[in-house]
């Protein structure tokens, strides 16, 4: 099987996959539009492109089998004794047998979202749910549940994936682990066959009295909102599975080297943890004077910010600190890089293009890994402090907490990349990390309400006090970031191409 | 060009006053400086000149001028260079929007009127008002000129004690650019910390008073005096083991 | 095929003209010195050569066994540039393994083994903050031998040193040679250039001649 698999050409595989799920989807779309029929009553794009995200027979026959087959496959690929050495650890091997898996992992997720998008061709285009999909009938089980939680169809879509994508990381990384603690061939497959198996049973039975060892719950979008609420909880299992597979195997790396125990990260880092904690604590205990809250309204207020009436101090210093802290913490990394040392770093990287890649993509990596740490914080932290009202400062706003999430995580991650961004275009043009660290400065001024009033300069606009603008100006601040982003970057690449400017005043 | 950086929040305050109700020049001075200006506080502070006198550490120019003069003299000079610098104008910073608010403003009138009446105040509370304002405003009482003069002189003097901390943080810390960053970052996460322990009032963020309710005059001088006392035993620190430093070495 | 050619070479750095139309070759298996007064353009000649600077005209032709695709900078080059490049918290052993973990084709005994070799001691807690100037050059030596480069480019590398660690690394530079590897180094010591170099290159009125 091993073999059949490696003699398989990967372009051809893909696009044998993209043939099926394309005629999978015409047939999904048939499905659709009978049911709409049946209805009586009109669909739009959403309507099929989220019946095929959420169809349980694709994902648990095609996909989940797909995935467990292939990584079997690349795990044993890339496990030697010679990779070992020169990764040096099991915890790097981990990570680069991970990062491989991710490389398999997106053209897979491209040709499913690509499938459903191109057989929805000809269907109504909206922002928004059809009749259809809002309908509560037996016959819409799917839709009638995602439809009915105020998150929109947009978001969703990207959520399912994420959250498919997460889950299979996490299937990879358990298969590494048991190939690494057993290295056996049969063991592996057993193992993937158990996982296929638990995954098929779980679709079929929904284990309702243990949500975390439910399967579906990982797959299904409208599985999870059954069992978790928020919804956003589901991907705390897979987390904390992930969690558990790095901790195994730095626990190995220590056993194999017998090396203490000693904090990891710097001084800075931990510092930096440590009041990203304090400010959600602080979040807390302001929401509970007020005795009202959901452990969503912590994200909410820890995360506030500005808005366009105005801020409150403590709570945009907590924002700064967090989010221009993050900023501060690449700058000392940026610092290491801005001497003369960068001319032997270069050489073995073999281009600038090469290490600017290899040294911003790390960065940008840990930006959704620190904003669904920051999630995951507040959430428990709200949890931890008893907050379980129904209605809470988001909802006393009008608001779904759909825009909320979508303002913290799509905005977010492009305001933390435009201050990397920024930060590196300025410290590296210069050659001095001061110039970062005023432009870090510049950029607390900036996001005061009174001077960004436009919402145009890059700074704070991933505010969630700016949610109650709604979802049209959430969407405008997208495209603003997103052109800061991409101008910063085509500046950045600039930079990196010519000679000139990439080693400066060191040459 | 520093004129024109000084009078900047000046112009800022006066083209955006539309937009707030003031009562009167102490509400307008309180517009002025709590923009910008306390956010950026420490790390203009160090610019000033303990981040020039860095690239003397850094070239090792230093090492030339040891041979040349007594090492500590010619640090003491540099420290009190830098105080000065720092003093002067963080003390302009205060002053000149000072004489914009309560003596140029009033009389060339070129922000709307201020406001007569405030709800819930009488006459005479609006009258004594701006004397309750924020901490230092009780200078008031006395007379414009004593609370110009006598936030500026807070302001300057905390600007050199600022100055100072990144000056000798440059002669301990051997990566200058962390020496040079700490007092703009500690003095952030300080005022977190101080804020979330409800205690804003001690944290060194009340050098800009303004959005905090007033406090009695010597409240502001427990953190500066804490700071200052941090100050002078890293100062004695760098005299005593001057000739040990390795940044000077 | 030489290792570099270089074909009309000009270059002006800050409105010096450095060198106008210098045409030089170096072939496989050879020690080259050069040699010129400070301020001639020794380092600028070497970054040329890595490509980390580029010429106002002419060009730069690296043996395409050491340029694979997409690479701006040759590989298998060690090099020595003039001012030192490290960490100044870290061991010099930790320095070399964060440039070593880059390519990753050597672990921690081929660096310790390339420190030994140029007289330094891998495991010493001193943090590069305290080394003598003599330890740096050391180290930088070690950096760019430590993955067996087939072509070594050193600006100064007997600078700082002491007369014992000059003869190994005299020995060390000689016994490249041996293996058919290419070393081009600079030196203002004459003893350097008679002791160690097949061919001599002085950089004199912009251009480079060969004079021995």
């Amino acid at each position: 099987m091993h073999r059949i698999v490696r003699s398989l050409n990967f372009a051809s595989w893909q696009l044998a996959l993209l043939a099926l799920s394309m005629v999978y989807g015409l047939y999904i779309r048939q499905q659709s539009q009978a049911l709409s029929l049946e209805l009586m009553a009109p669909l739009n794009v959403w309507d099929h492109i989220l019946t095929f995200l959420l169809d349980p027979y694709y994902i648990s026959y095609l996909f989940v089998p797909l995935w467990l087959c292939s990584s079997c496959v690349s795990i044993q690929r890339h496990f030697s004794v010679p990779a070992l050495i020169r990764l040096g650890s099991y915890r790097s091997w981990l990570y680069s047998s991970t990062l491989h898996a991710l490389g398999r992992l997106v053209p897979l997720l491209l040709i499913w979202l690509v499938s459903a998008t191109v057989t929805a061709a000809g269907l109504p285009l909206s922002l928004d749910w059809s009749a259809t999909s809002t309908v509560r009938n037996p016959l819409n089980q799917v839709l009638g549940i995602v439809s009915n939680h105020g998150i929109p169809p947009l978001l969703l879509v990207a959520l399912q994936p994420m959250l498919v994508g997460l889950t299979l990381l996490c299937l990879h990384m358990v298969l590494a682990l048991v190939y690494l603690l057993s290295s056996k061939q049969v063991v592996i497959y057993a193992a993937a066959a158990a996982l296929f198996l638990a995954q098929l049973i779980s679709f079929r039975n929904p284990f309702e009295f243990a949500p975390f060892l439910d399967f579906a719950n990982f797959f299904l979008l409208h599985r999870s909102f059954s069992s978790y609420d928020p919804v956003a909880l589901v991907f705390l299992p897979v987390i904390a599975v992930i969690g558990l597979c790095v901790a195994a195997v730095i626990y190995q790396d220590r056993r194999r080297r017998r090396t203490p125990w000693r904090l990891p990260g710097s001084f800075s880092a931990l510092l930096y943890i440590g009041l990203c904690a304090l400010g959600l604590i602080y979040a807390l205990a302001f929401e509970l004077r007020n005795e009202v809250g959901t452990p969503l309204d912590v994200l909410f207020v820890a995360f506030y910010g500005v808005s366009a009436a105005g801020f409150e101090w403590n709570l945009y210093l907590y924002h700064s600190i967090v989010f221009l802290g993050f900023a501060y913490l690449f700058l000392l990394v940026l610092e290491n890089e801005l001497k003369a040392r960068i001319y032997y770093v270069a050489l073995r990287h073999g281009s600038p293009t090469r290490w600017f890649s290899r040294f911003i993509l790390p960065v940008a990596a840990r930006v959704p890994l620190l904003l669904g740490a920051l999630f995951a914080g507040a959430l428990l932290i709200g949890s931890a402090g008893g907050l379980t009202a129904e209605r809470g400062a988001l909802a006393d706003l009008g608001l779904g907490q759909g825009w909320a999430l979508y303002q913290f995580f799509v905005n977010g991650t492009l305001q933390l990349l435009c201050y990397i961004l920024l930060v590196f275009v300025i410290g590296w043009l210069s050659g001095r990390p001061m110039a970062g660290l005023f432009a870090l400065g510049g950029l607390l001024v900036a996001g005061l309400p009174a001077i960004n009033s436009a919402r145009l300069l890059p700074a704070a606009l991933n505010s969630l006090g700016y949610v109650e603008l709604g979802g049209q100006e959430l969407l405008r601040i997208t495209a603003v970031l997103s052109a800061y982003c991409l101008a910063l970057l085509l500046s950045a690449i600039l930079i990196v191409k010519s000679p000139k400017l990439f080693f400066n005043e060191r040459v | 060009m520093l004129l024109a950086l000084l009078a900047l929040p000046s112009i800022y305050a006066t083209s955006i006053s539309d937009g707030y109700a003031l009562f009167g020049p102490a509400d307008f001075y309180t517009l002025i400086l709590s923009f910008a200006l306390p956010l950026v506080f420490p790390l203009i502070a160090v610019a000033l000149y303990a981040l020039p006198f860095s690239n003397e550490l850094s070239h090792r120019y230093i090492i030339y001028t040891r041979t040349r003069s007594n090492i500590r003299q010619y640090l003491t000079s540099k420290a009190l260079a830098n105080i000065v610098v720092a003093f002067v104008a963080f003390f302009l910073a205060a002053f000149i929007p000072f004489l914009w608010a309560f003596i140029v403003e009033p009389s060339v009138g070129v922000i709307n009127p201020y406001r007569q009446t405030m709800v819930g105040l009488s006459l005479a509370e609006l009258e004594a008002y701006p004397t309750t304002v924020n901490t230092f405003s009780q200078l008031l009482s006395i007379g414009p000129w004593a609370y110009g003069v006598g936030y500026s002189l807070w302001l300057g003097i905390n600007g050199a004690l600022y100055a100072s901390i990144g000056f000798l943080l440059l002669l301990v810390v051997p990566n200058r650019f962390v020496a040079l960053s700490i007092p703009f970052i500690g003095y952030h996460i300080a005022n977190f910390v101080f804020a979330v322990l409800t205690i804003p009032q001690y944290s060194p963020a009340i050098v800009f008073p303004f959005n905090l309710t007033q406090f009695p005059l010597w409240v502001p001088f427990v953190p500066f005096t804490v700071l200052a006392v941090l100050t002078l035993s890293l100062a004695l620190y760098v005299r005593r083991r001057t000739r040990e430093l390795d940044v000077l070495l | 095929m030489p290792v570099v050619q270089l074909d009309k070479i000009t270059k002006s750095f800050k409105g010096t003209t450095l060198f106008e139309n210098v045409t030089a070759t170096f072939d496989a298996g050879k020690i080259y010195g050069i040699v010129g007064h400070n301020g001639s353009g020794k380092s600028v000649l070497f970054k040329l050569i890595c490509g980390f600077i580029v010429p106002d005209s002419g060009t730069v032709t690296i043996d395409p066994s050491y340029m694979s695709k997409n690479r701006t900078f040759p590989e298998s080059f060690g090099v020595i540039i003039d001012r030192p490049g490290y960490l100044p918290q870290k061991t010099g052993l930790d320095n070399l393994r964060d440039l070593a973990k880059i390519r990753a084709v050597i672990g921690d005994d081929e660096i310790r083994t390339a420190m030994k070799s140029v007289g330094l001691t891998p495991d010493t807690k001193q943090v590069l903050r305290n080394y003598s100037l003599g330890m740096k050059q050391k180290l930088a030596l070690a950096q760019a031998i430590m993955e067996e480069p087939q072509v070594l480019l050193l600006d100064e590398p007997f600078n700082a040193l002491d007369a014992d660690s000059v003869d190994l690394v005299r020995n060390l530079l000689a016994s490249y040679r041996d293996k058919g590897r290419t070393v081009i180094f600079t030196s203002h010591n004459r003893e350097d250039m008679d002791l160690l170099a097949d061919h001599v290159y002085r950089i004199r009125a912009n251009s480079l001649e060969q004079t021995a």
